[in-house]
């Protein structure tokens, strides 16, 4: 810091000054009030005003901080990350914090994603999000994340209860299953669906996308354009940069295969000649921890004594061509 | 900005975890807007404030967000303000009446702060308005880029977001406005030393 900048933190420092937390409580009481009356007009008012008053009376007898006393609620965990992603918590002295893999985000924490970072969050066994580079969010719960600005992807279990809104400044988006990614920019949002269907929700409509079509709803449009993704659509190659965790050890190849699927959307189809049935029951061994999908399905399909090759959205699992021949 | 609308949004869709981000974001900075301008009065700094949420919360469908929420929010606070010192003022002409004529209160208060310190205070006070005062005439997005810097201590990558410029771009805009705010003080023939404590 310089001198300049001394000088001023010293003289605007001196405007540092904090609220007691009692005043906080008094004040915080009587905004709840209000809100509880302006939600609730048609309500009689009486008893609800002795209750919340009651309330008042309660928390500035108290005397102690309010903000304390909230217990911190735990929706997430970072089971893979990419680069600086910092944490925000929602109370008047939470600080920015660096996130670490194995750390929990706490509901109403806000997430900055740096410039070339992407963070993997698990919202429970059937539900992750990732959120990619330049991304900025709020988990405010474990079935609700605001999109301020950038990219979500949603990877729900299919058929398992797992309800999510991603509320972005332009819309709403909530999932009727299963793989979906949220854009959110200044005034428009876009939704692709990878699997089963999401829906969009604008203040001017209701639409619903299904797998391989996308939405973009943009402030000055009545209604969203629509469009269908293409097998190797480029708005999902983040996505695999940012795998969820495969214990390898002790699952089978079939297991590996679908969640392989998951993560990239390609589906894996056996050539002629190799017998599905026989190979899908594979036991596998070691780990793939720190590869890619792709990069894992080399490894895992070699250890069979197995090869691969890509057409369009289908990766075709053959045997490897004869040596010399 | 647009984290602005999206409170205002929610705030307007009945979401009780957006009222406790209203507040926890804003309370404590009106608070320390109305604290330098009412003199170092926290009761009323508590009251300005308080007052300040609870009307936005009743007009919050009037938010438009051309300008910042708590650009709003503060003109908002300068109408409480000027309503709390104009009563204030009346109730304070009816007490000086009162104290012409009473020596028990006099006695009173010379046991309960000596006066030199209450000199001291009174300066304090009047230290922290001219600088709210000064910060408040900067040009631009001066003040408040001075303001999220040193006094909310947010970061700059922070306040670039906020006020939507890069990073080096906002760092270069902290150097204008500290210059800018040093220029302020000299203007008015103040420099820090007279400012500080």
């Amino acid at each position: 810091m310089n001198d300049d900048e001394s000088e001023t933190a010293a003289l605007l420092g001196q405007l540092k000054i904090a609220p007691s937390d009692a005043a906080r409580a008094r004040s915080f009481a009587k905004l709840q009030q209000e809100f509880a009356e302006l939600q609730a007009p048609a309500q009689p008012r009486s008893r609800a005003r002795w209750a919340i008053a009651a309330g008042v009376a309660a928390l500035a007898a108290a005397g102690v901080s309010w903000t304390t006393l909230q217990p911190e609620v735990l929706v997430a965990k970072v089971e893979a990350l990419d680069g600086a992603v910092e944490a925000r918590g929602s109370h008047w002295y939470s600080r920015a914090a660096r996130l670490d893999a194995g750390h929990s985000v706490a509901a109403g924490d806000s997430l900055a994603v740096g410039a070339d970072a992407g963070v993997l969050l698990r919202v429970s066994g059937d539900l992750t999000v990732r959120l990619a580079a330049g991304s900025q969010a709020r988990v405010t719960a474990a079935d609700e994340i605001e999109l301020i600005v950038g990219q979500v992807f949603v990877d729900a279990t299919p058929g398992a209860r797992a309800p999510l809104r991603v509320v972005t400044p332009s819309g709403v988006v909530t999932h009727l299953g299963t793989q979906y990614l949220v854009r959110a920019a200044h005034d428009e949002v876009e939704v692709a669906v990878r699997e089963g269907r999401a829906q969009l929700t604008t203040g001017k409509s209701t639409t619903i996308a299904a797998a391989g079509h996308w939405l973009l709803q943009h402030a000055a449009d009545p209604a969203p354009l629509t469009g269908e993704l293409t097998p190797a659509d480029p708005r999902f190659e983040w996505i695999a940069t940012l795998p969820s965790e495969f214990r390898l050890e002790g699952a089978t190849l079939a297991q590996f295969l679908a969640w392989f699927q998951r993560e990239t959307g390609l589906a894996p189809v056996y050539s002629e000649g190799v017998d599905a049935g026989n190979f899908a029951h594979v036991q596998l061994k070691g780990s793939i921890d720190d590869l890619d999908p792709l990069e894992a399905l080399s490894y895992v399909l070699a250890t069979a004594d197995l090869a691969w090759h890509r057409e369009g959205a289908k990766v075709i699992i053959e045997k490897p061509p004869a040596v010399g021949g | 900005m647009e984290e602005d609308r999206l409170l205002v949004q929610r705030l307007l869709a009945g979401d009780e975890s957006a009222l406790r981000r209203f507040f926890d974001e804003y309370f404590d900075r009106l608070y320390r807007f109305a604290y330098a301008r009412l003199r170092g009065d926290a009761a009323l700094a508590e009251d300005a404030a308080q007052t300040t949420l609870t009307r936005a919360l009743r007009g919050l469908a009037g938010f438009r967000g051309e300008a910042g929420l708590f650009s709003w929010l503060a003109q908002i606070c300068r109408n409480e303000i000027a309503d709390l010192v104009e009563k204030s003022a009346r109730t304070n002409a009816h007490t000086v009446s009162l104290d012409a004529t009473g020596s028990a209160r006099d006695a009173a208060h010379a046991v309960a702060a000596p006066e030199a310190a209450g000199d001291k205070a009174l300066a304090g006070a009047e230290r922290l308005r001219v600088i709210r005062q000064v910060l408040d005439e900067l040009p631009g997005r001066y003040g408040e880029m001075l303001e999220l810097k040193y006094i909310e201590e947010w970061d700059v990558e922070r306040i670039a977001r906020r006020v939507g410029l890069s990073f080096e771009a906002a760092q270069s805009q902290l150097q204008r406005a500290r210059l800018a705010f040093r220029s302020a003080l000299e203007v008015r023939g103040l420099s820090a030393t007279d400012l500080l404590p």
